[in-house]
């Protein structure tokens, strides 16, 4: 199995993606920031589960990251350097990102679909790239990360929820990126392919890669991340190993009473909405 | 698989030159093809029969037809992606109809005219106004959609503006206007053409920059922005010369209907949406289509006689059916 380029953590010395004091602000003015005086980071190796209440600014955590957003103060890091001095094919090399929703408004094949990806890393060609041996081999890899190997001949549209977010993250992986960050990506899955996603991104971290997801369910964060991070009122509410924070105080401060936490058979603990 | 998209770029390519080469040897008369060649190529005038003469007639019709319609080809392709709607034509901004009025200003009132320079370059003024006053709109406005709006908005306004026109003309000079509102290939002497070719090349230019672009902003906005991939600098530029090459044709020839929506239809299902391949094949494709029902246009007898019919109709009434059977058949 090809693993991405530069995976593994010591490639370069301080190999991490790191916000510090970010603040974040949206709308007309005087703006309201969405995110002040934030500091968080990824490392590779680590599976990193953001949760929060809606409108927390989760998702803009993870477009701040991927150097998506204009930044009121702070900075973004990567590998040190301040993303803004970075080059856009660079930083689309280190970092992937994978919004929550996608919605091609044209026909596409999951060979096309991740040959896009492969293109990022300079598998491509200017109009044939998916039949050219380099990035053939780059498109099977990212399909066999996520074992979809069998479905690359099909029609992304006719592809089920679950086989689909599978495709759309090797095609974000076909990037080959050391980051890879997901907006909700087991939103609209069953809860069979819920676990299977998680499982599956688990996988990805412990082969060197730094997966972040934004996510509303603890009970997976629980189950197959290293570390969770809660966000409440534009900052860190608590960053830790995600049993260690399933706790009444804190979940309490962030959905008030309307959960209730109880323990599952194997000792992990459980939240479920009252 | 790996021949695939080289041989029908190759193959597409071909069907356009032969298309070229062969159109000038056939019209409403018929010349002898070898002796009128062999003149043509002494450039010598003075010393051409008939045959060579109504040749050289012929040449910058088939060129001007060649460059249109492979112009709005494109052009409609790079909409459709941009606009993310399978929909948008070369026209969908407004810039025909704001090209017509631009056009339909001189053509009324001649007396403008002279100092106005000529219709065309009045044509392509107002057209790429309102490519420029669209983009303006849209860049200020918080709406996904405010691009397309604005460009229909536009259109009305223009269209407004165009009957405005057509009521305060002359009633002897609406014949006039209505068949530039034909489209038309109808050219003598090889200015017309060959003035076109510098702004299809800026166009051309800015589009095989942007391909790279082009592909990753048809998959997703937001996935293509974090791929490096500036969604909105892309965005402005490729309409930009979109609208430049539909501008331009517009003010050369009057509104062609359809090209740029057949064309990236009937390819698509073929290339796939790597621009790399397909617009150059929107090009061959849109290059020989015209040029053919330019020649069907010349040659058709109506009513027992040379209708000489105003190419936009004839390209709208073989391309409406085509375009109906290929939505029939995408459902198969």
């Amino acid at each position: 199995m090809a693993l991405p380029r530069n995976a593994g953590a010591g490639h370069h010395g301080g190999v991490s993606l790191r916000a510090t004091t970010l603040t974040v602000a949206f709308g007309p003015k005087p703006q309201t920031p969405v995110l002040q005086d934030l500091d968080f980071e990824l490392e590779p190796g680590r599976f990193d589960v953001i949760v929060g209440a809606n409108g927390v600014g989760k998702s803009t955590l993870l477009r701040a990251l991927a150097g998506l957003l204009p930044l009121q103060g702070g900075k973004v890091l990567l590998d040190g350097k301040s993303l803004a001095k970075i080059s856009l094919p660079d930083r689309a090399r280190a970092i992937g990102f994978l919004p929550q929703e996608i919605q091609p408004a044209f026909a596409y094949t999951v060979e096309q679909a991740v040959g896009l990806g492969a293109r990022v890393a300079g598998h491509g060609h200017w109009f044939d790239t998916e039949s050219k041996p380099k990035a053939t081999r780059a498109i099977d890899a990212a399909l066999n990360l996520v074992d979809a190997l069998d479905l690359r001949g099909r029609r992304l549209s006719e592809l089920s929820g679950g086989e689909r977010r599978r495709v759309l993250i090797a095609s974000v992986l076909a990037q080959e990126p050391q980051y890879l960050l997901l907006d909700e990506p087991a939103a609209m899955l069953d809860l069979h392919h819920q676990a299977e996603l998680f499982r599956l991104l688990a996988r990805l971290a412990s082969s060197g890669l730094s997966v972040a997801c934004v996510t509303h369910d603890w009970n997976l964060a629980v189950g197959f991340a290293d570390r969770l991070t809660v966000l409440k009122e534009r900052n860190v509410l608590a960053c830790g190993a995600p049993a260690d924070l399933m706790v009444p105080n804190i979940l309490q401060q962030v959905y008030g009473d309307s959960f209730s936490l109880l323990h599952h058979e194997d000792g992990r603990p459980v939240v479920v909405p009252r | 698989m790996t021949a695939r998209p080289r041989f029908l770029l190759f193959a597409l390519g071909l069907f356009s030159l032969a298309c070229a080469f062969v159109a000038p040897l056939f019209g409403a008369e018929s010349i002898a093809m070898r002796v009128a060649v062999q003149e043509w190529f002494t450039f010598n005038p003075a010393d051409w029969s008939m045959h060579a003469r109504i040749l050289d007639l012929r040449l910058p019709r088939v060129l001007l037809a060649w460059l249109s319609g492979g112009a709005l080809a494109m052009a409609g392709a790079t909409m459709q992606t941009l606009l993310r709607n399978g929909l948008a034509t070369p026209y969908t901004l407004g810039v025909s109809t704001a090209g017509t009025f631009g056009a339909f200003l001189c053509l009324a009132f001649p007396s403008l005219g002279g100092w106005l320079f000529l219709p065309r370059f009045v044509a392509l003024a107002f057209a790429l106004l309102a490519t420029g006053l669209v983009l303006l709109v849209a860049r200020r406005s918080p709406r996904s959609d405010g691009l397309i709006l604005a460009g229909v908005t536009l259109n009305f306004l223009f269209g407004a503006a165009l009957m405005l026109v057509r009521y305060l003309a002359d009633p002897y000079r609406l014949a006039v206007l209505d068949r530039w509102l034909m489209g038309s290939l109808d050219v003598v002497g090889f200015q017309t053409p060959l003035g076109l070719i510098p702004w299809l090349l800026v166009g051309l230019f800015i589009l095989v920059r942007l391909t790279p672009a082009l592909d990753q902003l048809a998959f997703d906005t937001e996935l293509a922005a974090s791929r490096g991939f500036d969604p909105k600098r892309a965005q402005r530029n490729g309409l930009l010369a979109a609208s430049l090459l539909a501008a331009a044709v517009v003010a050369h020839t009057g509104p062609i209907g359809f090209i740029g929506l057949l064309v990236p239809h009937a390819l698509r299902r073929f290339t796939g949406m790597r621009h790399g391949l397909m617009l150059p094949a929107c090009w061959f494709l849109g290059s020989g289509f015209l040029v053919l029902a330019d020649l069907c246009a010349r040659s058709l007898e109506l009513f027992g006689r040379h209708s000489d019919l105003p190419v936009g109709i004839l390209t709208s009434l073989i391309g409406a059916p085509f375009f109906l059977l290929l939505l029939l058949k995408e459902r198969n």
